[in-house]
């Protein structure tokens, strides 16, 4: 008795197979382009016109709540009081003394920020795709196998040992070949992206190169031209103070959020510095990402980077977020950092793995030049308290941890070495007629003083 | 058409790599079968958790595991390499990088849920092995130790039915999951490909 092992059917209906997947992967792309378009198209209707007002709307209230809370914060603050965030939203979890942050997962109603709505719109669209690609590939590939009477099943019942017939799997067989097909058709369809993707990124490598030799030596010949007229003009040209300062006021993150909110109404007499208690190297967006995962609206009014760079996150005329209780007049700039060498301190920074310990040169020298400047801008008391003495106001220049139980900027933190600084810078523009030219022109700029 | 057919009584070497060829290629069409019907049927969880906002339920999970962590955290000792070894294995895949650098770990209701989903599907890949396998033998007759006993002539002498049951339903959910990263890696590149091109 001899048995055979059908290899030639075996090759051809794996072929037959492979082809189906693809055939079914090529429909299944063309519904992909078309439900794209149809999903952008619904996206933008939908969120550029009606929700837009909706949108404005959330960020009001929101803000609305923000100040009615800041206002009775102000009335009763307690100094000793353990701080916690103070966004009146915050829900329970968020008041517990935890180890960890949470995130939750936010419907795509709750979402205030667009690109992150957009995202999330996005991420909700390729869920419900993948669920019918999946459907349709599947049934589309049974209702085929079951009109052709394919199967791949078969060559499960070649019982060797037997010489009768073997059972037909019939429609349990179409289903089988109907869902390797047709769920098949995705590996294929990312096998298929590798392979063209890959061209295209050679492509446009090459492409991108060309031009970026091109602009090089554009901007090379311009930068040339720019030297050679600029020493054959004598420019008299007197400073800015962004110049003078060494920062761009570029009206911080997302200025227009708070246009409605966050107005100073009392006079400004205090600066408050920080540290934000991140890695000192850590960029500009990591810090937005933290005020953003609190749900709050904005930060403090500045940041200073370890390389000195000077970054306006909150716009200047609009207080921030930084200090509980003393924030509507007060303005708060931040040290990129973490100062806290103490390791019983939580979230310390004991052994420099957050980065430097204490803030570099630059990094002091660049805070200085702004609370200087932003000393003389608002006529703020030119003082350094030490302590927040009960019933008094505190004004002038301080460090948090004097209105907070909290240790920031650090124990590690120069402050009377900060503290020369900023006189030194103080002293030097205080009477300078130059800089009180710039200061005045800088204060006509946009969204810098509070009207 | 001819067909191409080979003798398999005769022990040439030919014989032996059809022979293995026939069966790897049995076992991974089968172990195919699960892993692409556990793909959908995650499509399909999916698809019910977002029209049914189900997010409630994965944040209030998140919330559960900090809670447990906090206690965990508490219960250590002061030495942060200590307290690093236990989430180092505890609870952690529950735990993400912290978004920012020096900010507090992050416990993300959206890794929670990728996890429960890893459950699901490892969950839904076994049932569905198992009941394939009863099906199978059911209504066909077929499970691989009487396939390998057949085809590959490998005396195994199993007199259960339940066991041949079990042996073919366990291989086949222990295959799905190679079968299943491969995939998964095809996909991953395609991915990163199309992200780089954009």
């Amino acid at each position: 008795m001899q048995e055979l092992i059908p290899l030639s059917e075996l090759i051809v209906k794996l072929t037959a197979v492979l082809g189906a997947s693809f055939v079914i992967e090529r429909i299944l792309s063309f519904f992909n382009v078309v439900i794209n378009r149809l999903f952008i198209w619904k996206y933008s209707n939908k969120y550029t016109q009606l929700d837009k007002l909706q949108e404005e709307l959330i960020v009001q209230n929101q803000a609305f709540e923000e100040d009615k809370i800041l206002q009775d914060e102000t009335a009763n603050y307690d100094n000793t009081e353990e701080e916690i965030p103070f966004h009146p939203n915050l829900p329970e979890y968020e008041k517990i003394n935890s180890e960890f942050d949470i995130q939750l997962i936010k419907p795509l109603e709750k979402i205030v920020d667009d690109q992150l709505r957009f995202k999330k719109y996005l991420e909700n669209n390729t869920i419900v795709k993948e669920f019918w690609m999946q459907i349709i590939g599947v049934l589309i590939a049974t209702i085929v196998c079951r009109a052709l009477d394919f199967s791949i099943f078969d060559f499960f019942l070649y019982d060797l040992s037997k010489t009768s017939s073997t059972p037909d799997p019939g429609f349990f067989g179409c289903i089988f070949t109907g869902v390797i097909i047709g769920s098949g058709s995705k590996p294929i369809n990312f096998l298929m992206n590798f392979l063209t993707n890959r061209k295209i990124i050679l492509e446009t490598q090459k492409v991108k190169e060309e031009v970026d030799k091109e602009q090089c030596e554009t901007i090379q010949e311009t930068a040339n031209q720019f030297v050679q007229n600029t020493t054959d003009l004598t420019i008299n040209k007197s400073l800015t103070i962004e110049e003078i300062v060494g920062f761009v006021y570029d009206q911080g993150d997302r200025p227009d959020r708070l246009e409605n909110t966050h107005k100073y109404t009392k006079e400004i007499d205090l600066i408050v510095y920080h540290h934000t208690c991140l890695r000192s190297n850590a960029p500009f967006t990591d810090l937005v990402k933290v005020f953003d995962d609190k749900g709050w609206l904005t930060g403090y009014n500045c940041v200073v980077f370890e390389d000195g760079t000077i970054r306006v996150l909150c716009r200047w005329d609009r207080f921030g977020n930084h200090a509980k209780g003393y924030n509507s007049r007060s303005f708060g700039i931040a040290f990129q950092g973490n100062f806290e060498t103490n390791p019983n301190v939580s979230f310390s920074n004991p052994d420099g793995k957050l980065g430097n310990i204490t803030p570099t040169d630059r990094q002091l020298k660049a805070a200085a030049r702004v609370i200087a400047m932003y000393t003389l801008m608002h006529n703020i008391p030119f003082v350094f308290p030490n302590v927040a003495e009960k019933g008094k106001t505190v004004k002038g220049i301080i460090p948090h941890n004097v209105i907070s139980s909290k240790t920031c900027p650090g124990n590690n933190f120069p402050y009377i070495e900060f503290e020369k600084l900023i006189t030194h810078y103080y002293n030097d523009w205080k009477d300078d007629a130059e800089f009180g030219n710039a200061l005045e022109i800088f204060k006509n700029k946009p969204r810098v003083m509070s009207k | 058409m001819e067909h191409l057919s080979i003798f398999l009584y005769q022990e040439t070497q030919i014989a032996v790599i059809t022979k293995l060829v026939y069966i790897t290629f049995l076992f991974l069409i089968l172990a195919i079968f699960v892993e692409r019907a556990t793909e959908i049927f995650v499509s399909i969880i999916k698809f019910i958790d977002l029209k049914n906002n189900w997010f409630f339920i994965w944040n209030r999970k998140t919330k559960k595991i900090r809670k447990r962590l906090d206690v965990l955290f508490a219960a250590q000792g002061s030495d942060a390499k200590d307290k690093k070894d236990v989430f180092s294995w505890i609870l952690w895949n529950y735990i993400s990088d912290s978004p920012n650098e020096g900010g507090k770990k992050i416990i993300a209701a959206r890794f929670v849920r990728t996890q429960y989903y890893k459950i699901i599907s490892r969950s839904f890949a076994l049932a569905v092995s198992i009941v394939f396998s009863i099906l199978m033998y059911k209504y066909l007759n077929v499970d691989l130790v009487t396939i390998l006993n057949n085809i590959a002539q490998m005396q195994i002498e199993v007199e259960q039915t339940w066991i041949k049951i079990l042996v073919t339903a366990i291989l086949l959910a222990v295959g799905v999951e190679p079968l299943h990263q491969l995939i998964l890696r095809f996909e991953r590149v395609g991915q990163t490909k199309k992200k780089r091109l954009k």
